[in-house]
């Protein structure tokens, strides 16, 4: 006798978003209340992060200043960066409009576009499981990097110095005509707090 | 077993960090056990050494006399727990980690003061880091004698998973086959295997098959290993991965080479 016993566990949902492949497509609405769709950046490189203010992974990269600076990089190369927030009401990281509005600006943060997602409808999408996590789209919209924000799976900003970032490293090679040295890695951080 | 509270956060922390050695006094060229333990208010957890979809494992860096070498840390069986955003391996109350210190023969001094600095990730509906500062004495001596924590060392101990070879593995195109030489321990259950570590083996890609009462498993490697692992390390896992009821479940260390 002979049976076969799958892992039901796997059966959370469908393949994740992959690298080569079209970006999935979205409308969503940003802090200031305007819609957004990723078609609208078609012809620019597109970075797209999930972030949680309170996550200490996240509070690494940005009380250091270290996602400041590389969000301020990559649009001052024509980079379009969009921070997700897909924190459901009442979990960590979710703020209203009006709280977004007043911490994503500045020194704090150098992005393109605040996305509020409290349903998690996006980062469902994007299967997005970690803040920080990263993807970086190209001008055609296709995926061609996915992944941790570099390679020190720490909340230890003494650790960002010795990393490779391989966002900025994608986008590098990318504006170089260059394949992607790195287009997929582990991402490391707090779990996305999703509702239930 | 000395505890202390999270530096950052002594009121409100949910962990707590306490050491305990197995001896208060060894002979030179001895080994002992030090046990760091990790106790979280109810339904925060801290992490396994792969942490699954997010978090991340304890860890605790030692600062030790010139003589003395440690191996570490052995974790016990975590508990696998699914939510909206993946699949993480985890401990809720508690976790107590394994070391082993070794003294060398010809270790010169009184005693061997462990001084280890523990950082921690705990999480609920948030995640907060955690640290602390942990100490403890062992004199050296001509007689080893046990400490008055040394039942909880042993208890640490007995609750990590034993170590088998008692395995098969084989390439596949894409990933590996484990097999169970002498039958499944628990051929009424479905096995589960375990990365240890990151980014290794995909614990969600499995698929267990069982003949006469023989198990095997088809494990794709992860798909965010750049290359394919070099060991096979985790648990062949029984039972009910989501229970946090130790008696519910039934694992061994695997460690072998892939092919």
């Amino acid at each position: 006798m002979f049976t076969t016993a799958a892992l039901a566990l796997a059966l959370l949902r469908a393949d994740s978003p992959a690298v080569g492949a079209p970006a999935p497509g979205f409308t969503a609405t940003d802090m200031s209340g305007k819609s957004v769709s990723l078609s609208d950046f078609k012809g620019k490189y597109v970075v797209i992060e999930w972030t949680n203010n309170g996550c200490p992974f996240v509070k690494k990269h940005y009380e250091s200043g270290n996602m400041p600076a590389i969000q301020k990089w990559a649009t001052g190369k024509g980079a379009v960066w969009l921070s997700v927030i897909s924190s459901a009401p009442g979990a960590q990281g979710f703020v209203e409009a009006s709280e977004a509005q007043a911490m994503y600006k500045g020194d704090y943060w150098k992005g393109s576009k605040v996305l509020l997602d409290p349903q998690g409808t996006l980062g469902h999408l994007y299967q997005a499981k970690t803040t920080p996590q990263m993807f970086v789209i190209d001008p055609d919209q296709k995926v061609r990097y996915m992944g941790g924000i570099d390679d020190k799976a720490s909340a230890n900003p003494g650790d960002i110095a010795g990393a490779t970032n391989y966002v900025k490293q994608a986008l590098t090679e990318l504006m170089s005509g260059k394949e992607v040295s790195v287009p997929r890695s582990r991402p490391y951080g707090c779990s996305v707090k999703y509702g239930n | 077993m000395t505890a202390i509270a999270c530096l950052a956060l002594i009121q409100q922390s949910p962990c707590t960090a306490a050491i305990a050695v197995s001896h208060v006094q060894v002979r030179a060229g001895d080994t002992f056990e030090a046990v760091v333990r990790l106790d979280t208010q109810d339904e925060w957890h801290v992490y396994w050494s792969n942490p699954g979809d997010s978090g991340t494992a304890p860890t605790v860096k030692w600062i030790l006399p010139k003589g003395v070498t440690v191996t570490g840390p052995e974790f016990p069986v975590p508990t696998v727990h699914l939510d909206e955003s993946g699949t993480t391996f985890n401990f809720e109350k508690s976790l107590s980690m394994v070391y082993r210190m070794k003294v060398d023969k010809g270790f010169k001094g009184n005693s061997v003061k462990l001084a280890g600095h523990a950082d921690w990730l705990v999480c609920k509906s948030q995640c907060l880091p955690g640290s602390a500062d942990l100490e403890a004495n062992v004199s050296i001596g001509d007689e080893p004698a046990t400490s008055p924590d040394s039942d909880a060392v042993k208890a640490a101990v007995e609750a990590l998973p034993k170590t088998s070879t008692d395995v098969t593995v084989s390439a596949t195109k894409d990933g590996i086959q484990v097999g169970w030489k002498t039958g499944a321990p628990r051929s009424d259950l479905t096995p589960y295997f375990l990365p240890s570590e990151e980014s290794s083996f995909d614990f969600k890609s499995q698929v267990w098959s069982f003949s006469s009462g023989v198990a095997t498993g088809l494990v794709k490697v992860h798909p965010d290993s750049t290359s394919k692992p070099k060991r096979l390390r985790g648990l062949l896992y029984w039972g009910d991965p989501s229970s946090h009821n130790p008696e519910a479940k039934f694992a061994v260390n695997i460690d072998v080479p892939t092919p």
